[in-house]
């Protein structure tokens, strides 16, 4: 059965080190080394503490930024819930932040909040938080009128409707929209590391190995910013989505 | 002094949007702005040359505006490149005949197996260290613990900054903040006083310079000249039509002479590249655009020879890089160096 499940994802990444080694074949070394080279390359690097200080600092910028985006875009997105002109207005900020590339503001966050993490975690959180809070705020509309007025005609106030109603209706696309953040959160973060005067971070070192003509670290960095996104997503993700949504997995008659 | 230093970095984040459009429009040009040359009405030759907007590519710049690569019989289709890093990607792929850059992006790839060719000389090195007057910086020794934008690491500028100048000052990478940024952000960063201090070179320089507040602690072009800008291309492009090459290099040893001899000249043919319109803005009034581009060419010094001692500057260099882990094994820079065309010349 997890084999079954797994083969998929085991041949998504056999075709792409497979279309790797055959560009391997008809370019010079060079400009593209081996599977065997990128791979052994991505391996010894965690022997490698200046790597694992290049890891770290990227985890926890995003350890920052995201959980932010996250906590705001839920937040704003559930009152956008019980306030119709609130909703309005987030849609439009939401669709101006939609708009513009992430990156776009770090020339900007340099000069406001000058170098280091704080420009990179905010661009995390810019990137991430609007898919939260479009997802949260759809789902309000979503949320079922009986329920509503069910708990109104039982006495509940706004707040206990947003805490007891949306805020419970509104968690399978609170998962969903942590998901979709994720993504955005991360491709941002080694955006910004490339382009905002980092000197640490797995965007900054994917970017200086390139400076340097140093391809073999360019692909081991891809390797590295691909399979930590993977294990975020599917193992950490996946697992809290799973917990946080756990009656939608069980089984009719109570059995998972 | 809160507005005006809000006002003076207004200014120096629109004058780098127009710099960046300047940039921007120069994308690729097939036309020529100038006279035709001496070969007109002959066939011209089709040829790529990459290029970075900054004041050390001045002969690529000043050979397609003033027509010296037409009366060569070229048609150069000049390609503009973000970094030195970024332009030499274009002539190992092949996609560019040759490029003006940091000769020490021929050595980190040339180390890793590409086949380059540096033909020529250029410039020499010229590249300052500005400080912020309220940063208490006076020496390159008062960097440490201080915030610094600079070049990007691995490229010609840093390994020279980290190998040279910080090594006579006795400082390591770690001792400074290093932030490494475009010019014109470091420009920007200096200005609106989020970096200390900022390691630039021309134009950036006197534009920086230009809204005061700054001063210059250190250039070294007065310490240490260098042969930090070469002409580079590959050895396939060389064994397919070195006269091709030749003539690039010809244009260009034209546009040098008048990079040193007519100053003036040069700055009116290539000012538009660095300023929209004619004057440079500042707080204290307008200034006139070519005198400023005519300043910072002044500064310079071009040339199209490599020297025996400009080849074991930059052997040392190599070693250098090697030391900063930029290259993994010791490079010996004669082998990529290819004199014939200077030979010729001589």
């Amino acid at each position: 059965m997890i084999l079954r499940k797994m083969l998929p994802f085991v041949a998504a990444v056999g075709s792409l080190l497979f279309i790797w080694q055959v560009v391997h074949w008809i370019l010079p070394g060079y400009l593209m080394p081996s599977v065997f080279e990128g791979l052994s390359r991505f391996f010894g690097n965690f022997s490698d503490p200046v790597f694992i200080e290049t890891v770290q600092a990227s985890l926890s910028r995003l350890g920052w930024g995201y959980p932010l985006a996250c906590v705001l875009g839920a937040t704003l997105g559930l009152i956008g819930g019980v306030s119709r002109l609130f909703a309005v207005y987030l849609r439009a900020v939401i669709s101006i932040l939609q708009a513009i590339p992430p990156i776009t503001w770090v020339p900007f966050l340099v000069l406001l909040f000058s170098f280091g993490n704080l420009p990179i975690i905010i661009v995390i959180t810019i990137a991430s938080f609007f898919p939260m809070a479009l997802s949260v705020l759809n789902a309000t509309e979503g949320v079922n009128r009986t329920h509503l007025d069910l708990a109104r005609v039982m006495g509940a106030n706004k707040r206990q409707l947003l805490s007891k109603v949306y805020a419970m209706e509104t968690l399978p696309a609170f998962v969903t929209g942590a998901q979709v953040a994720f993504g955005n959160a991360w491709r941002s973060l080694i955006a910004a590391e490339m382009v905002g005067g980092a000197s640490v971070g797995l965007g900054w070192s994917t970017s200086y190995a390139s400076e340097i003509g140093d391809m073999t670290g360019v692909l081991a960095g891809i390797v590295t910013i691909g399979s930590i996104a993977i294990i975020l997503d599917l193992v950490i993700l996946e697992s809290l989505k799973r917990r946080l949504l756990r009656w939608r997995y069980v089984g009719e008659g109570g059995q998972k | 002094m809160r507005e005006k230093r809000i006002l003076r970095t207004a200014f120096i984040l629109f004058l780098s949007l127009a710099l960046g459009a300047c940039g921007a429009q120069g994308g690729t040009e097939t036309t020529g702005q100038a006279e035709q040359g001496q070969d007109q009405g002959q066939d011209l030759e089709p040829v790529k040359v990459g290029y970075v907007n900054v004041m050390d590519d001045a002969q690529a710049m000043l050979a397609k505006d003033a027509g010296l690569y037409e009366a060569h019989g070229l048609d150069v289709e000049l390609q503009l490149f973000a970094s030195g890093t970024d332009l030499i990607k274009g002539i190992v792929n092949g996609e560019l005949d040759a490029g003006v850059l940091g000769f020490t992006n021929g050595v980190s790839w040339s180390s890793r197996g590409a086949d380059l060719k540096v033909v020529g000389g250029a410039q020499m090195g010229y590249h300052s260290i500005l400080a912020h007057e309220d940063s208490g910086i006076e020496t390159v020794e008062d960097l440490k613990g201080k915030d610094l934008a600079t070049q990007k690491q691995g490229s010609t500028a840093d390994v020279v900054l980290n190998g040279v100048t910080f090594e006579e000052a006795g400082l390591k990478r770690q001792d400074v903040n290093m932030n490494y940024v475009s010019p014109s952000v470091a420009v920007q960063s200096l200005q609106a006083g989020k970096a200390d201090a900022a390691f630039l070179f021309e134009p950036y320089d006197r534009i920086a310079r230009l809204q005061g507040n700054v001063d210059e602690i250190y250039e070294i072009g007065k310490v240490w000249p260098f042969p930090c800008m070469v002409v580079i291309t590959s050895g396939d492009k060389l064994d397919e039509d070195r006269e091709k090459i030749n003539k690039i290099l010809d244009a260009q040893k034209d546009a040098i002479e008048m990079l040193e001899n007519e100053p003036r000249e040069a700055a009116e043919y290539i000012y538009h590249r660095f300023v929209e319109g004619d004057t440079f803005d500042t707080p204290d009034g307008e200034v006139s655009a070519v005198d400023v581009i005519q300043e910072a060419i002044e500064a310079q010094t071009f040339t199209w020879q490599i020297t025996p001692e400009n080849v074991q500057q930059m052997q040392d260099l190599a070693d250098i890089m090697v030391d900063q882990g930029v290259i993994d094994e010791p490079f010996d820079v004669e082998s990529i160096i290819d004199l014939n065309w200077q030979e010729s010349q001589e």
